[in-house]
């Protein structure tokens, strides 16, 4: 019992770190219908301005938080401003090779700026509880409520504001997105901007819950395809979802078999839900 | 004249879509550009709207050369396209919809007025206002397709084919609406294949053939004219 509860939050923070990613990834793919191959740079980014600004400098914690999603979300915001926007409505193999050089200069870069030993951030929030037997800590209960609430406040942005509306409007038909007023460049660079910083957040809680390297964006991005494939591409519900079954799965399968399993494990679960879902869990069909 | 458009010409590639076209628009004036597929209907009012580049020639609102300008400004200026197929966001429910047609306008009084407005002239998508607009039916689509244009307070309205695919019945209904849109004072431009109808609804029609314009008149005049009928009023 004890073990589960444990593993159950443990899951549970994983889970949203990579529904954080996921769902910044669909978001971008949804709007521009690009594949963001230096998204999982943009997650190592965030971790790493957040060391520096916490870390290394002492400053407080959770505006550093605000700081790295903040100059995560510029630094989207420029890369498709200079970068992607020439491409847009080219061959989707241009913005392939951009993003994929992109992983190259940004990972590379990285490692010569900050070392390539791993690194820790130290917690914002300390102590924790004992329920039956399991200590949860405040940091990873502090940390999954915070995610939360901002894959809420996230959703309510889609939802119910008008630049909200018009993300959906332009990720479902650019052009009549267009003829309603609405200048579909600026809303590219904003889903751009905002998927960046969503990946850089969960950059912050992989910094703070576990440790971090200039080279770990390449898996992360990897996860990010999986889970946004499972719920469906350009989901947000999808990638929440997915997010949640990849993290449950790696915090249950790696305490009670191993961590091989676990991989092995999450590609079976994704394979099954292909077969009988083709487009993932809450996926729509892009025509 | 509030809508001119002088000598236009649209290329897709190396084919001529439009050439070399001339129409007007009075104010309050209903216009319709009948012809079979592939004519050049859509591709005009794509230049006019913004989506297309032309490759020659003009288009002039209020005597104001618009040519070229991107497709959220010429929206601005109150000249609102109905595309072909309606192009609904189906995702979305039928009153984000007649929101999101209001996009320019950050009156929210007038905005909730517009929706309402909306909605009593078409209760019904009152009663599915919260349904996602891929699951109405054909003749709801394009009465939310009406809608979220009118949501953007149009002095121009540009209507792609707004009879395709509908049930004689729904056909009457939007044919009242234009009617009643022209009555209140409301310039529309009228793309159509149904011609009889199209000339019906219109002061002035253009015949349009292979991207030129084959024939053009008073309405009553093409409804009347042998050619007219034998080619596109089945007689």
């Amino acid at each position: 019992m004890s073990d589960f509860l444990q593993m159950g939050l443990t899951g549970l923070s994983l889970g949203l770190m990579y529904a954080l990613i996921a769902i910044g990834l669909t978001l971008i793919f949804g709007v521009m219908r690009i594949i963001q191959y230096a998204h999982g740079e943009m997650f190592m980014l965030g971790a790493f301005a957040l060391y520096y600004w916490h870390a290394e400098l002492g400053l407080p914690y959770w505006a550093g938080v605000a700081f790295s999603a903040g100059l995560i979300f510029c630094l989207g915001a420029v890369l498709q401003v200079v970068l992607f926007k020439p491409l847009q409505g080219k061959n989707i193999l241009y913005s392939l090779a951009v993003s994929l050089g992109l992983v190259l200069i940004i990972s590379g870069s990285g490692q010569l700026l900050f070392g390539t030993t791993t690194k820790g951030i130290p917690s914002a929030v300390s102590g924790g509880m004992l329920i039956g037997g399991a200590y949860l800590s405040y940091e990873r209960i502090v940390i999954s409520a915070v995610s939360i609430g901002l894959i809420i406040a996230l959703w309510a942005f889609l939802r119910h504001s008008v630049t909200g509306f018009a993300i959906r409007a332009v990720a479902e038909d650019p052009q009549t997105a267009a003829l309603q007023g609405i200048r579909t460049d600026r809303i590219h660079w904003i889903a751009f901007g905002i998927g960046s910083a969503m990946a850089a957040i969960a950059g912050c809680m992989m910094g703070t819950l576990l440790s971090i390297v200039p080279t770990m964006g390449f898996l992360a991005t990897i996860k990010a395809f999986m889970i946004v494939i499972m719920g469906g591409l350009g989901s947000v519900i999808g990638a929440l979802v997915g997010g949640l079954i990849l993290g449950m799965i790696d915090s249950v399968i790696t305490t009670t078999i191993s961590g091989d399993i676990a991989i092995i494990l999450s590609f079976v679960v994704i394979f099954l839900i292909l077969v009988f879902r083709p487009s993932g869990l809450f996926g729509q069909n892009w025509d | 004249m509030l809508l001119e458009i002088r000598d236009l010409w649209v290329h897709y590639g190396k084919v001529e879509a439009v050439k070399g076209v001339s129409m007007a628009l009075e104010e309050g004036g209903v216009i319709t550009l009948i012809g079979a597929n592939g004519a050049g209907k859509s591709s005009i009012l794509k230049a006019v709207s913004g989506l297309e580049k032309p490759s020659r020639g003009e288009v002039r609102f209020n005597g104001q050369v618009i040519t070229g300008r991107p497709a959220h400004e010429i929206v601005g200026l109150g000249i609102v396209n109905v595309p072909e197929g309606r192009k609904l966001f189906k995702l979305m429910t039928v009153k984000e919809n007649l929101r999101i047609g209001a996009y320019l306008d950050s009156d929210r009084a007038r905005i909730a007025k517009g929706i309402e407005e909306v909605f009593d002239r078409f209760p019904i998508l009152r009663e599915k206002q919260n349904q996602p607009a891929g699951k109405l039916s054909g003749g709801q689509q394009q009465m939310v397709a009406i809608g979220r244009a009118l949501m953007a307070r149009p002095k121009v309205l540009l209507m792609d084919e707004p009879s395709l695919g509908l049930s004689p019945v729904m056909i009457d209904e939007i044919a009242a609406l234009i009617r009643e849109l022209r009555a209140s004072g409301l310039s529309i431009v009228l793309v159509e294949q149904n011609a009889s109808l199209a000339l019906q609804l219109s002061d002035h029609g253009y015949v349009l053939e292979t991207g030129a314009i084959a024939l053009q008149g008073r309405s009553a005049d093409l409804l009347t004219d042998p050619e007219v009928a034998r080619a596109y009023l089945g007689a």
